[in-house]
Parts: structure tokens; C-alpha cells; sequence
């Protein structure tokens, strides 16, 4: 939390309760994508389950960039696998190097 | 507790990661027993964490900062949560933070017991070993009875 530079101080329970609201959301999309699986009798959980999972859900709206350049199979994609892009985040001070 | 030391400056996004195998067996542990999960989802999955944590702490932030508070809460992290549309997972995490404020509330009665003795950590020490001598010198004197019977040491079977 504190990488972020706009965050200051963290209270020492703080992060006790983020650990567990972690853990539900990994819950919360884990069996989300697993049922875009089973739906399709598949038993290998894919990226673009999980990118279907994303779309099919209002409250995962934020993560529909993190999952933007999966190709989705039902369109003509292929169900090859992209490695994973780690997130270009802005940050409000820009580093001293330009 | 859990400080990586990595402190100060300088780290990129690019450095900012979840366990991979401690996701990987919650992900398992998660699945029925037949299905498993692809490496390249796993990794997707950590990266939909991070944006997820990001996305609390800008939150609670704001939050923290219109009571023009310095220190974020548990009470910004729900908060946020509401906000944000996660009210399901808010019973859990209520729940958390009530055992979380019993088992504080509990150091803080074992703290105040000792300090209510009134006596220093010598004087403490000093009253044990005492304790511990006058017990030794029973045990001695008792000839090798049981401690737990230092009166009876003439011991016999019965006697009421």
C-alpha cells in the first residue's frame, strides 16, 4: 500500500484487514473463472475465463484493462496464452531520471 | 513483522508482487478437486490483486484525507469497501477486525495486571526466587516427598 507515494501512514490493523479482503476477492474471481470453465466442461482454468469472468461482472470493471489484450477464442482469437504485462501505474511524481 | 527493509524510494511498479505460491494454493485449494489453474492465469490473477489493493488504498486514502486524518484505519478500509461496491465481503472483514481489537484489548489486561502488582520486574524477580527457595526448602525438608503435599510428610496411605 505504501509503494503508492500518495499514501502516508498505515495503521497497524490496517493491513490485517486487507489481507483478508485479499483473500475473499481471490476467492470472489477464482470461482468466478472457474465456472466460466465448468460451464464450457473444460477442466483447465484459461486466461480468457477469466477475462469472461471480468466482463460479466460490474464490480470488476477496474480490472478490464489488466486482462485488455487476452485474446478472446468465442471471437476468432486463439486460446494461446499472452504473458502477463505488468501494468504501467502513472504516478503523480515523476521520477528524477527522464 | 513483515518489513521487506526494501524502504525508501526507487521501487518501480514492475517490483510489486504477490507470493506466487502462496496465491497458487489458495487458487488450488479453491478449485474442485479436477480442475487446475494455468500459470499464465495464476499470474493474471496476482496482477488483478495488485490493481485490486491499489484501488482500496486510493480510496481509503481519500477517505482518510476528507477527515484530514495522517494515518489510514480499518474504519477507511470499510468504509472503501462500501464505496466501492464490495459490501459482500464486508462481514468478513468486520469480522476480522473486532477479533483483531478483543486480542488487543486482552495484551493490554495481561499488560495491566502485571503493572498493578505495583512492583518493579526486580522486585518481581526477587519474590519468585524467594518462592522457588521456600518451596526447594520444603521439598528438602520433606525428605523427598511431593511437593504438592509438603504437610503430609510423614506420609502413610489414607489418613482421613
Amino acid at each position: 500500500m505504501q509503494k503508492d507515494d500518495e499514501v502516508g501512514k498505515v495503521a497497524q490493523a490496517t493491513p490485517i484487514l486487507i489481507s483478508k479482503v485479499l483473500e475473499l476477492f481471490i476467492a470472489n474471481l477464482t470461482l468466478e473463472t472457474a465456472k466460466v470453465a465448468e460451464a464450457r466442461n473444460l477442466k483447465k482454468v484459461e486466461q480468457w475465463h477469466l477475462k469472461y469472468a471480468i466482463e460479466n461482472e460490474a464490480l470488476f470493471d477496474f480490472l478490464r484493462e489488466i486482462v485488455a489484450n487476452v485474446p478472446d477464442p468465442t471471437n476468432g482469437g486463439s486460446t494461446e496464452s499472452v504473458p502477463v504485462k505488468k501494468k504501467k501505474r502513472v504516478r503523480t511524481k515523476p521520477k528524477s531520471e527522464e | 513483522m513483515g518489513d521487506e527493509g526494501r524502504g525508501g524510494g526507487g521501487v518501480t511498479d514492475e517490483e510489486l508482487t504477490l507470493p506466487r505460491a502462496t496465491v497458487q494454493k489458495m487458487i488450488t485449494d479453491l478449485l474442485p478437486k479436477d480442475m487446475l489453474c494455468t500459470k499464465e492465469t495464476r499470474d493474471l490473477i496476482i496482477e488483478c490483486c495488485i490493481e485490486f489493493i491499489h484501488l482500496i488504498s486510493s480510496e481509503a486514502n481519500e477517505i482518510c484525507d476528507k477527515e484530514s486524518k495522517k494515518t489510514i484505519a480499518p474504519e477507511h478500509i470499510i468504509t472503501a469497501l462500501h464505496d466501492l461496491g464490495f459490501e459482500k465481503y464486508l462481514p468478513e472483514v468486520q469480522e476480522v477486525f473486532n477479533d483483531h481489537k478483543q486480542q488487543l484489548k486482552d495484551r493490554e489486561k495481561k499488560v495491566s495486571k502485571f503493572e498493578q502488582t505495583g512492583l518493579t520486574e526486580e522486585e518481581l524477580l526477587a519474590q519468585q526466587e524467594q518462592l522457588f527457595a521456600a518451596s526447594r526448602a520444603r521439598f528438602q525438608a520433606g525428605g523427598g516427598a511431593p511437593p504438592l503435599a509438603p504437610t503430609l510428610g510423614e506420609a502413610g496411605p489414607s489418613g482421613s
